[in-house]
């Protein structure tokens, strides 16, 4: 008989990837994200909000097909300064994750607060895993669909 | 026929890219977004990360398929 503890979630392993169970915080703020998050605001920073000129992506120069991610870094570099439309229409994504960033840099400099947003997201695994996978889900929808349109060649 | 492939060859590895990004956020979100941005993460992702043979052959055979392709020209 399984004990399941209401702050886990019984997680399936991801292709094979070794785990048990696991906290729904170690989704949204793990350690990864934190390094994830000064570095893409220190890149949006950087980057000029058009871009460098180049791709840096792989799938796109290999395949000529966008993937997901493409336009993430200009739009967070436009998002960051406020370019609002330039922003939507490199990624549609970019402003949502320029905050998911901010917060989670905001929150590295906060333990305290984090532990207690740590256990308020524990709390309700259902509720913060369903919101995680709905993002997710939108994320790689939004890049198959545009993948699609760039295939068929209505962009 | 080689354009063919050259298409097949496209749509699988945005594929296998859409698997590898799919499964790194269900390790976390920084590592979803690590795959996403960082060039060539999603490489160090498969093999020395997630560790599925699985992930490893799709992606492996991708990456050969695309190196099959920069190596045929594509005549059609």
């Amino acid at each position: 008989m399984r004990i399941v503890t209401p702050c886990l979630l019984q997680a399936e392993p991801a292709f094979g990837h070794p785990e048990g169970t696991r906290r729904v915080s170690d989704l949204w703020l793990n350690r990864y994200l934190v390094f994830v998050s000064w570095a893409g605001l220190l890149l949006a920073a950087i980057t000029p909000p058009h871009g460098f000129g180049f791709s840096i992506c792989w799938i796109k120069a290999a395949t000529g097909l966008p993937c997901p991610g493409c336009g993430l870094t200009r739009s967070l570099s436009c998002a960051l300064r406020g370019m609002v439309v330039e922003s939507w229409q490199y990624h549609p994504f970019g402003f949502l994750i320029l905050g998911i960033f901010v917060c989670a840099a905001a929150m590295s400099l906060m333990p305290d607060f984090r532990k207690k947003l740590a256990s308020q997201i524990d709390s309700r695994p259902k509720l913060f895993g369903g919101i995680y996978a709905a993002f997710v889900a939108a994320f790689v929808g939004f890049g198959i669909a545009r993948a699609l349109l760039a295939l068929a060649g209505w962009i | 026929m080689m354009l063919a492939f050259g298409l097949i060859v496209a749509l699988y590895c945005l594929a296998v890219h859409i698997i590898v990004v799919v499964a790194a956020f269900h390790d976390g979100a920084g590592q979803g977004f690590l795959t996403l941005c960082l060039p060539f993460y999603a490489l160090y992702y498969v093999y020395k990360v997630n560790g599925s043979s699985t992930l490893q052959m799709l992606y492996g055979s991708a990456v050969i398929m695309n190196i099959i392709l920069r190596v045929l020209p594509i005549k059609d």
